[in-house]
């Protein structure tokens, strides 16, 4: 994977939380999509919404508790309809992969619809490397990989971006006037991306749902440049991780009714391809396209091995959960400093990364559960994110400071005197820091901590057990 | 749902995702409408799906009364010519639908020789024939037809993209415009 970034999560956020023109933009969007998301549960969406959740939720608990079974069906299915098949072991595989096919096919020009997986990766900075000109063809993937950063969102990769930013870095990067208007700037690189796709050599794609009984590759888009991605070039490579694999078909059309409602609002994106065989490359010859699929592990047969934490891999990848969550809304996706930004990120993150660097992730949340609620296919997000905190601790990766503390804690409340002594002392000296709240550090920076009470909860009750008592005898 | 109810609840659904359709009793009106559209859209060359009854004759219809590029995908098939090539500079592909999605508004092709998947996506602008018989009342409905072919494109409205703060945008790498045209006899 990408040198992650998640190590200075701290850091980052205090950056991002001082930049105030960032939350406005960030704010708007995604209150933009959830109201979107909303509206159309109200009014658009003739089953009942809970139950198709938990519809979706039993399929996706079941691929996952016998991905094993599926995953072998898949991959009979592909070799049936004459799709190459690969599973990847990490980053480095999918890359050489990658870098051998299109060696073989001698080719240059490369273009890409998003794949998030590949994000993942980090295969365009691969590439680049050995020369191939790769192009992102999603605008906001478009938009991003000209001002050379990572996505921010996994549905929205640009939502970080006022329409400003975006006209300055067109004019600059593609030497044209300066425009804001977005309708202008969607033109220009309608223009320029129609170019590179007519010339391109291979398409790169991500998909959404695989499907195990047909060996269907769903994509779900709204621009189409995914349709261009798949249908232009003579090589369509597949690049996704192995948990998007789902049994049936009408298993992948009950999923495809919450994905678009949940990210956008929609009811069904613009297009959605299912592919299942090659097609001729020109009506002239008789030779078929190549389809080539290649799924990424990176860590996550662990994952399903393990029953606790295998609900994470229930994902579809909506971004629902980035939209709802109060800190997601206040510090934006670069500010966690990972592929996958918001909760799914923060409970993803540090079981295929480096644990000790992303576990502060977890932290970075109130635990409201929001996200929890949100999610299509009821993923159960803030107990993951607890369950790392706890991983965290078990594994004595807190920091010092808070080792010490609580060994200090612990002896405290062990022993009966002393914690009265000391609670005594307390809530003598109390008192004095009514009005001003105790000065804790860091703590006091931003929140107010308040002073202890002029006597115990013990004392408390016992007075109010008295006067109870009292009571009841008159 | 009865015919008109299926075609009621489509023509909803579709201007819901700015999309448009039309319902035509024979085929004379929608060649009416089809003229007033080049004229608006200054349409400077067509290519259609011509391998069925309804599309063959629009095609010869507007090959009598308009002086366009119009060509017919059978055409370029027996020239054994390359559909991308042809299409670089066709601003209007005439598609035939396998099926009308009412719930969602959707248009559902497979792709075919005489429906190759660029004729609805290249062009900047995408009119899609089909049948009231056509209308089925949910995507789940055409599972079959899903399940057999190479592949299954389901359309919904014109391309779009809300990328830039969320301003919708359509037209992007796909039509600008999408509309459906229905023959109810």
């Amino acid at each position: 994977m990408n040198e992650l970034d998640t190590k200075y999560f701290k850091k980052l956020v205090k950056e991002k939380l001082s930049d105030k023109s960032l939350r406005t933009i960030v704010k708007k969007a995604t209150f933009h999509s959830l109201q979107k998301r909303n509206e159309t549960i109200q009014n658009d969406i003739s089953e009942k919404w809970e139950q198709l959740r938990e519809k979706a939720y039993s399929i996706r608990k079941i691929t996952i508790e016998n991905w094993d079974y599926y995953f072998n069906q898949i991959k009979a299915k592909f070799s049936e309809n004459g799709i190459d098949f690969f599973y990847a072991k990490n980053s480095s595989e999918v890359c050489d992969i990658v870098n051998n096919l299109l060696f073989s096919y001698k080719a240059k020009n490369i273009v890409k619809s998003k794949s998030m997986v590949t994000e993942e990766v980090g295969l365009n900075e691969y590439l680049e490397k050995f020369g191939f000109i790769v192009t992102e063809t999603d605008l906001g993937e478009y938009i991003i990989q000209l001002a050379n950063e990572r996505p921010s969102h996994i549905t929205a990769p640009a939502l970080h971006k006022s329409r400003s930013e975006i006209g300055f870095l067109f004019s600059e990067k593609l030497n044209i006037d300066y425009t804001d208007a977005p309708e202008k700037l969607t033109d220009y690189a309608r223009q320029i991306l129609r170019k590179k796709f007519l010339n391109a050599d291979v398409g790169i794609s991500g998909a959404n749902f695989l499907v195990a009984e047909t060996g269907t590759i769903v994509i779900v888009e709204n621009e189409g440049n995914a349709r261009l991605t798949i249908t232009l070039p003579k090589l369509h490579i597949v690049i996704t991780s192995i948990e998007k694999i789902v049994p049936t078909l009408s298993d992948a059309l009950i999923l495809l009714r919450l994905l678009p409602v949940s990210s956008t609002g929609q009811k069904i994106t613009s297009y959605v391809s299912f592919i299942n065989k090659p097609e001729e490359e020109d009506n002239s010859s008789k030779n078929l396209k190549k389809i080539v699929v290649i799924l990424l592990d990176n860590g996550r047969s662990k994952l399903i091995s393990d029953k606790k934490l295998r609900s994470i891999l229930y994902c579809i990848k909506c971004g629902a959960c980035m939209n709802k969550c109060p800190v997601y809304q206040l510090i934006g996706g670069h500010a966690y400093g990972s592929v996958y930004p918001g909760p799914i990120g923060s409970i993803l993150t540090p079981w295929l990364n480096s644990f000790k660097d992303s576990k502060d992730l977890a932290y970075g949340s109130s635990l409201c559960g929001a996200c929890s609620e949100i999610c299509p296919v009821k993923i159960d997000i803030h107990y993951q994110l607890l369950r790392i905190r706890k991983y965290s601790i078990e594994k004595k990766f807190s920091p010092f400071i808070e080792k010490i503390i609580f060994k200090i804690w612990l002896q405290i409340v062990k022993n009966y005197k002393i914690y009265n002594l000391l609670s005594n002392i307390l809530c003598f000296l109390g008192p004095l820091f009514q009005e001003t709240g105790l000065k804790i550090p860091v703590w006091s920076k931003y929140k107010y901590f308040p002073a202890p009470f002029e006597f115990s909860f013990h004392k408390w009750w016992q007075r109010e057990v008295k006067t109870q008592e009292e009571y009841a005898n008159v | 749902m009865s015919k008109d109810n299926l075609i009621e609840r489509f023509n909803k659904e579709i201007i819901k995702v700015n999309g448009e359709c039309f319902v035509f009793k024979n085929i004379d009106d929608s060649i009416t409408q089809i003229q007033s559209f080049i004229e608006k859209e200054k349409i400077k060359k067509i290519l259609i799906n011509d391998k069925n009854e309804i599309s063959r004759s629009i095609y010869v219809n507007l090959k009598r009364t308009t002086d366009l590029i119009i060509q017919a995908v059978s055409e370029i098939n027996i020239k054994n010519k390359d559909i991308k090539e042809e299409l670089k500079d066709v601003d209007l592909g005439i598609s035939y639908a396998n099926f009308l999605v009412a719930d969602t508004g959707s248009v559902v092709l497979t792709s075919s020789e005489d429906e190759p998947r660029l004729l609805s996506l290249l062009p900047e602008f995408n009119i899609v024939l089909s049948t009231s018989n056509q209308i089925i009342e949910k995507l789940e409905d055409a599972i079959d037809v899903i399940k057999t072919e190479k592949s299954v494109t389901v359309i919904t409205g014109p391309s779009r993209t809300a990328d830039i703060e969320k301003v919708l945008i359509t037209g992007v790498h796909g039509p600008k415009k999408l509309i459906v045209f229905i023959f109810d006899k």
